[in-house]
């Protein structure tokens, strides 16, 4: 009879510290345990708007409490756990580290298996904590540091069909919050100035938006509002920015949603359960979940947001996805090391954007 | 001073690309969007295509601090951005410059950076009035001074 499988899942690829306990019962049904994320917003505020402390020391500094405070608030302890898997790129090389090293450690003093996960497929599978979804489904995953549309094929089996041609949305987001001189240079804030903005004020670029597939491009957005912004002083111009920054977002991401959508559909022309799962920290700005919720209804495909907790850096995808590799009979690997660059998909063609011509 | 297109700008980074080498330093400066990362994006692939390696994407290192490429076995590029880090600490803390020496360095918002004699070249980024055009101002330190 198959028992209950418990795993410690460790996050450390860039600002968040996050240990976590995933549960997944005889039955297949999965639960978290403990999900611990030292969110470092309190401290950005106190110092003036800007990561004060990130880095390795902070996260060595905090991983062992961090890990420590999962297993107390799962109600397990430490022999209950079958595994342990940790984040081992891409990300920052000594910040990874923290998280490897803590969880080799553990792993081997526990005499248990130990993974070394994609931060992307942790993304990938997160829909699969809390929703029972079939694969194929189209993943789009829009945070501070990955900007990207993955074919989640099957486990272990991702194809990137569009990515980012430079920065990623999350940022594009940041840097303009931080043009618009708010003081916390966060992109929610871009969401609530939209709120007393006029969205068709400021015409803006869209760049690549007919070409280039369902590849993004957000650097000349920022440019131009840069460039805009210099003429604008009051509130109610800025304002009108934010609102007509977040609504050309909305229209360059309904354009390559559709695409995407397009591109994933034509690999599989008689797929029927079609499945849209957008995660990363901006699948949390409400209007660009309603205009995507819209677009899914035409398109056809049920829209899936996993929870929030699960959509911004967490170590509870991390063992969810060491549960998935342990499943498919994976001994683990002590010997995996961090690495800062480890796409997904390394297959995946370049598609050139414009502009780079050599 | 200079007044650039974009063109120009791979012209110049065409140009630094077969200068430099291992454990040598490009500061670039500028305000946001003003083409550090277009830079780096030339600079990176002018190595690429000349070691008929494939093109690759070069995506803002801002979030990851650090982005690696290796386009052979001898030669690695690292891409910074100090963009959010507030202070020096920071700097040590994450000990990203402890493997300077095995890397042709490219460093974004590098005013945290206070390393004497070192190769440096100095490139500032500036809008000018047309918006399709940079001014551009070039410092060589170093052996880049002679």
């Amino acid at each position: 009879m198959k028992k209950n499988l418990i795993f410690l899942g460790i996050e450390t690829s860039c600002d968040e510290t996050a240990a976590s306990v995933v549960m997944q019962d005889s039955k297949g049904k999965v639960k978290i345990l403990s999900n611990v994320v030292s969110s470092q917003i309190k401290i950005h505020k106190k110092f003036g708007g800007v990561v004060p402390d990130l880095a390795s020391k902070a996260h060595a500094d905090k991983i062992d409490i961090i890990i420590k405070q999962a297993i107390y608030k799962s109600k397990k302890s430490f022999k209950d756990i079958d595994g342990v898997a940790a984040t081992a790129g891409p990300g920052l090389l000594v910040c990874l580290m923290v998280g490897m090293t803590a969880g080799k450690t553990i792993a081997r003093f526990l005499d248990k298996p130990f993974f070394g996960i994609n931060h992307l497929e942790g993304h990938a599978l997160s829909a699969g904590i809390t929703n029972d979804i079939s694969y194929p489904y189209l993943l789009l995953l829009i945070s501070g540091g990955h900007t990207q549309f993955l074919s989640v094929n099957n486990f272990g089996d991702y194809k990137r069909i569009g990515t980012t041609i430079d920065d990623a949305l999350g940022e594009a987001f940041d840097k303009v919050a931080k043009m618009l001189g708010a003081n916390i240079p966060n992109g929610k804030i871009i969401e609530k100035m939209s709120l007393k903005g006029n969205p068709k004020k400021y015409l803006l670029p869209k760049p690549i938006l007919h070409k280039s597939g369902c590849n993004l491009s957000f650097a000349g957005l920022k440019t131009a509002v840069m460039l805009k912004i210099k003429n604008v002083k009051n509130n109610k111009s800025k304002y009108d920015m934010a609102a007509s920054f977040q609504e050309t977002i909305n229209e360059i991401l309904r354009i390559k949603c559709s695409k995407a959508m397009d591109m994933f559909l034509d690999l599989r022309p008689k797929l029927k359960n079609k499945n849209f799962v957008v995660a990363g920290g901006v699948a949390s700005n409400k209007s660009i979940r309603n205009n995507l919720i819209k677009l899914s209804r035409s398109k056809g495909f049920t829209i899936i947001f996993p929870p929030s907790k699960l959509c911004t850096d967490n170590a509870a995808m991390i063992a969810w996805a060491g549960i998935k590799h342990y499943q498919k009979k994976s001994k683990g690997n002590f010997n995996v090391e961090s690495s800062a660059r480890w796409p997904l998909d390394p297959e995946a063609p370049f598609m050139k954007g414009p502009g780079l011509k050599l | 001073m200079q007044q650039i297109t974009e063109k120009d700008l791979s012209k110049i980074a065409k140009k630094i690309s077969n200068k430099v080498k291992k454990g040598d330093y490009i500061f670039l400066e500028g305000e946001l969007g003003v083409g550090k990362t277009t830079f780096a994006k030339y600079f990176i692939n002018h190595f690429n295509q000349k070691f008929k390696k494939k093109i690759v994407e070069v995506l803002s290192p801002t979030f990851n601090i650090v982005q690696y490429y290796d386009v052979n076995n001898r030669i690695s590029i690292a891409h910074y951005d100090l963009y959010r880090l507030k202070s020096k600490k920071d700097l040590d803390n994450i000990g990203i410059f402890d493997y300077e020496d095995q890397f042709i360095n490219l460093v974004e918002w590098p005013k945290l950076l206070n390393k004497k004699k070192i190769n440096k070249i100095s490139i500032k980024l500036k809008y000018a009035n047309n918006e399709k055009s940079r001014k551009i101002y070039i410092k060589n330190f170093g052996r880049f001074k002679n």
